[in-house]
């Protein structure tokens, strides 16, 4: 009789990657889990956009396998004047928030603490997603504003980082925020010589090295690197880099047909108001 | 080709950009031949390239831009503007801009009287002339062309009302009504 899969169950208890070389969810160990991504729900009004009253200037929601994270961004709107405006400083201030709802913090947190608005971990998360987009938005006709993003996990199940990433960068393009480049991101497990792309909760139970990257599809520039334990050699981390930015890659395919489908869908509807 | 549907960082394909016969349009969405917003590309006169234009576009008031907004105060030295659009692409959220005595017309400065210019509710056309302080950016109404585009009547308080004179507004509606503004000279298309 075959071991009955668990959702949660013991770690060990199965390997990482079977005889047949396929996972515990039956991807292959480069593989992305099915990305789904919704531009632009709600934002798109008549009257104009992004004033409170209107909703978000841009959204995304994203789902990555069984993580859904919902970003919304609004803004460029004038600077909070509680807010350290340097008199020298140029370009967009980026004020990132990051919550993750409690109802699913169970798989997530291996800690079992929860998460808040204002907890660590989320204060380090929206760190991490504030410090990867500064380095894309052109700022040069941003002067004196603020940006707000605001990045919700709905449902949990590894790489909520990545998948927060993803959702910022189509909320971001979706707002017309002017960009250098998108960002894409991507996890990466090393689970014994496995190089796992796009790590599930229960994969992450294996305690591998988990590495996020998000990087530049176009240039290939690495925006944002985090690894949460140590690795035992150079070659790994260039194996797991590698493997991250062909993951990158496949996420960038995704972000890219969502924008053209939302692009497409909202030109049918409403004409440019002018050349 | 024209007509290209770009995402950002992608290259802006199209022939002659890179060998310099194409020019790029300064804020046009185009920079270093690599796009910055979702767009289609296309032409604009003199072999010129940018981004179309659409309400999906991210503005924020900066100088020498013209700003569109609401008047909500006036006082004897300076009108508060809510801007509204930037080069008529409406901006995301309320930005705020400062009308000063100084910037209102170009001639007698000295004398020019605020409440004789402005009143609450006008849509002003303005020139953003400074970033200003940190609570509001500075615009002018100092050429012929700026000034009020739009004014309701404070007697029937609903009609728009219509240019007399450079300094004047009268309602169709009620013909005893006078009104003083700094008008702005528009276009014979104009919407307003």
């Amino acid at each position: 009789m075959a071991p009955q899969r668990t959702r949660w169950g013991a770690a060990g208890a199965e390997p990482a990657v079977d005889a047949a070389g396929l996972r515990m969810d039956g991807r292959r160990p480069s593989e992305i889990r099915v990305m789904r991504c919704v531009v632009g729900e709600g934002t798109f009004s008549p009257f104009g956009m992004g004033d409170d009253a209107h909703g978000p200037t841009g959204s995304a929601y994203v789902e990555q396998g069984r993580t859904a994270v919902l970003a919304t961004v609004y803004g460029p709107r004038e600077r909070a004047s509680s807010s350290s405006a340097l008199p020298g400083s140029t370009g967009a201030l980026v004020n990132c928030e990051f919550a993750i709802t409690a109802l699913n913090v169970g798989g997530a947190a291996s800690a079992g603490s929860s998460y808040t608005k204002a907890d660590r971990r989320s204060s380090e998360m929206a760190a991490s997603i504030k410090a990867a987009f500064e380095t894309v938005i052109v700022g040069d006709g941003l002067q004196r504003s603020q940006i707000d993003v605001f990045v919700h996990v709905l449902q949990s199940d590894g790489g909520q980082l990545a998948a927060a990433i993803n959702a910022t960068s189509l909320a971001l393009m979706n707002a017309g925020i002017p960009l250098l480049d998108v960002v894409c991101a991507c996890t990466v497990g090393v689970v014994d010589a496995y190089y796992l792309a796009d790590v599930t909760a229960l994969e992450m139970r294996f305690h591998g090295a988990v590495l996020t990257v998000a990087s530049t599809p176009s240039e290939h520039k690495i925006v944002l690197l985090e690894l949460e334990s140590k690795l035992p050699n150079q070659d790994t981390l260039d194996n797991a880099l590698s493997v991250a930015q062909a993951g990158c890659q496949e996420v960038y395919h995704a972000i890219d047909d969502a924008m053209h489908a939302y692009f497409a869908a909202v030109h049918r509807a409403h004409a440019p108001i002018r050349a | 080709m024209e007509g290209q549907v770009v995402a950002p960082g992608m290259r802006v394909l199209v022939p002659g950009l890179l060998e310099g016969a194409l020019r790029v349009v300064p804020d046009g969405g185009i920079n270093d031949g690599r796009a910055e917003r979702v767009g289609r590309v296309v032409v604009v006169e003199e072999q010129a390239l940018r981004l179309e234009r659409s309400r999906q576009h991210a503005v924020c008031p900066a100088v020498g831009r013209r700003a569109t907004g609401r008047v909500t105060r006036v006082n004897n030295r300076m009108a508060v503007v809510e801007i509204l659009a930037v080069d008529q692409i409406p901006v995301s959220d309320g930005f705020r801009g400062l009308i000063r005595q100084q910037d209102v017309r170009q001639a007698e400065v000295d004398s020019v009287q605020m409440y004789k210019s402005f009143m609450p509710g006008d849509i002003v056309e303005t020139v953003v002339v400074s970033l200003g302080d940190r609570a509001a950016y500075y615009l002018s109404t100092a050429t012929n062309e700026l000034g009020v585009v739009h004014a309701f009547c404070p007697s029937c308080g609903d009609t728009p009302m219509h240019p007399l004179s450079w300094v004047e507004m009268g309602c169709v509606q009620c013909p005893s009504v006078l009104e003083f503004r700094k008008v702005a000279k528009r276009p014979a298309s104009a919407v307003f």
